[in-house]
């Protein structure tokens, strides 16, 4: 890790954890402006996110695809990517900055606990154009699941908070406490809100087929065989199998509300182990790797 | 018949079965067991089963200018065109390995010339190319590190015509529908081994040696049966009791070699001697697995993977 990125590294981190403790306050003593704030700090942690990777690649002369800190760096710079543009998008996306901020946080702990922020040449089997096109994708249905998981942490939570109303508004000062009208806000809308989660669910399935597809003729090229059950394979192959679930319940047998949203939960842990939960032992990867 | 078209076509089922074979795979993947039996392909065959009898119930059912109906169709059938090319590659494909020291040749069409076959057609199977020779083998590197490796092959037609190819890491040479692409490689050193009691050359010959890290050991057999392990240092440096190589480059090339109790280092151009016999060695070569495959199901299976994306795509994201 060269200069710049650990001052853009070390100032995004801190950032995210102000965001974090803002928008927790904010929410705790019911400041509604101070998530306003947390959505503009997110803006900066990704430029500083950005010009991390930007030095990054400058130094070592390649984009950073190789080990465990450059595969931090830039997951986590993808759920920001699709997190930003989609709150652009739907602004009630927003909502969820604390949660992508704790991600961002996690990711990029993991990558530092992990090790490898040295500079590297890039290594032979790292020379294709198939790599960009498959990590480009592997990080984009990531990233939509992420937001998917997000956004139905986010619905549950509120639909919790909503059913609990009813049970304490037998008193009047109840049912206009500040509480009850927060989570009866009529700019929250959950057929809204699960359409937006079907959707980057949808986003997330079609980009890790292209993720698969990709990796597959690169591994026809690399090793001689596009499909070998490597550890790396079948993970990815359970995680494209429980999206595949989780979207036919929804499109063909029509789960929604509460169901729906523990699913698009739950199927988070497996890209999360299709990501970080393997890649050690057996495998066809060659002295070459 | 009627019942049975029905518990075929429904959705319901078919994603319980899905559901199922997801917990196979995740518990075979978990427990570390082999998931690829005969109860998971009984379930891959009964869900193909029921996607393809529901593919059909709902063809009549598609509406017209719904483009999303027709995506759900091409996704779905993407599949049966990704098991048409499973099937092809399966029995018609061919799949080995070749270990090819620098300066060797081998019959590309001679099943013995390969290390091993994993796959082959059960009839006759012709190379586009009488024979293979690995006339050089290059490590660019950068720093210490490398950064391609890059083979250079000479490949004999039928005619006796000689054609020269590279072929690297990432950049297989496709040619006539075979691929042949740089798998691995290692050391090759030559040895000769010396009976002292007679002064004469008993054996002289490149051996194929899995040394690529310190870590790793290989071992060589002499003539009395007794086998010596060998420990390779590229690039040697001794301080004091302490052994290591500066770097992964052959700058001064040293083996450790050990027979039982005994222990030697083996420098360029020197030899050590184990009880009667002495080993010299002169020389480090290099010897390259090359993977070479024949697949005529691999077209079919991209087509799959085109038109998996392209039903994707149509049906809009899967909103409903």
């Amino acid at each position: 890790m060269n200069i710049f990125e650990a001052v853009f590294v070390w100032s995004f981190l801190f950032l995210d954890v102000v965001i974090f403790a803002v928008y927790l306050a904010g929410m705790l003593f019911r400041k509604g402006n101070w998530t306003f704030y947390a959505w503009g700090g997110f803006l900066g942690t990704f430029a500083l996110q950005t010009a991390a990777i930007a030095s990054r690649w400058i130094a070592s002369g390649h984009p950073p695809v190789q080990g465990n800190w450059e595969n931090a760096l830039l997951g986590a710079w993808f759920i920001s990517l699709v997190f930003v543009v989609g709150s652009l998008k739907f602004e009630k996306l927003r909502f969820i900055t604390p949660f992508i901020a704790a991600v961002v946080l996690l990711v990029i702990g993991i990558g530092l606990i992990k090790g490898g922020t040295q500079m590297e040449v890039l290594t032979p089997p790292y020379r294709s154009n198939w790599l960009w096109i498959h990590v480009t994708f592997a990080f984009l249905a990531l990233a939509s699941f992420v937001a998917a998981a997000a956004l139905a942490g986010n619905y549950l939570w509120k639909i919790c908070k909503a059913e609990q109303v009813p049970a304490v508004t037998e008193t009047t000062e109840t049912a206009k406490s500040p509480e009850a009208t927060e989570v009866s806000r009529p700019e929250w809308n959950p057929a809204e809100t699960e359409r937006l989660i079907a959707a980057f669910l949808g986003y997330g399935f079609i980009s890790q087929t292209l993720d698969i597809a990709s990796g597959a003729i690169w591994a026809a090229n690399l090793w001689g065989a596009y499909w070998s059950w490597d550890p790396i394979e079948t993970a990815s192959f359970i995680c494209w199998l429980a999206y595949g679930v989780v979207l036919h319940l929804r499109l063909t047998l029509g789960w929604k509300g509460k169901r729906f949203a523990w699913l698009a939960v739950l199927a988070l842990l497996t890209s999360i182990i299709s990501f970080w939960g393997l890649g050690t032992g057996g495998g066809i990867h060659t002295p070459l790797m | 018949m009627n019942r049975l078209l029905k518990i075929l076509g429904s959705p319901f089922y078919a994603t319980i079965v899905l559901g199922i074979i997801l917990a196979v795979v995740t518990a075979g993947y978990f427990a570390k067991v082999d998931f690829l039996n005969p109860f998971f392909y009984l379930l891959v065959g009964i869900l193909f089963l029921q996607t393809l009898v529901c593919l059909l119930l709902r063809l009549g059912k598609y509406r017209q200018g719904r483009y999303s109906d027709w995506g759900s169709f091409l996704f779905h059938f993407s599949l049966f065109v990704l098991l048409a090319g499973v099937v092809v590659s399966l029995y018609y494909s061919f799949y080995g390995s070749l270990l090819i020291a620098r300066g060797q040749q081998l019959a590309l069409n001679d099943r013995e010339s390969y290390l091993d076959i994993s796959r082959q057609p059960s009839g006759d199977f012709r190379m586009p190319a009488e024979s293979i020779l690995l006339k050089e083998f290059n490590r660019i590197y950068q720093g210490d590190q490398f950064t391609d490796y890059i083979a250079t092959l000479l490949l004999t037609d039928q005619g006796g015509t000689p054609a020269e190819h590279q072929v690297r890491v990432n950049q297989p040479l496709k040619t006539g529908g075979t691929v042949i692409l740089l798998d691995s490689y290692g050391y090759a050193p030559l040895f000769s081994i010396v009976d002292v009691t007679t002064g004469k050359v008993v054996s002289e010959s490149y051996y194929n040696l899995k040394v690529l890290t310190t870590e790793q050991t290989d071992q060589i057999t002499l003539p009395d049966g007794n086998s010596i392990t060998l420990r390779f240092f590229p690039d040697f440096e001794q301080e004091g009791r302490t052994i290591r190589t500066k770097s992964q480059l052959p700058q001064n090339p040293v083996f450790m070699a050990t027979s039982g109790q005994d222990k030697g280092l083996l420098y360029l151009n020197k030899n050590v001697r184990f009880g009667k016999w002495e080993i010299h060695f002169t020389e480090v070569s290099y010897w390259v697995l090359f993977r070479v495959s024949r697949d005529p199901g691999k077209p079919i299976i991209y087509t799959s993977f085109i038109l998996c994306v392209a039903g994707l795509i149509l049906r809009k994201g899967m909103i409903r």
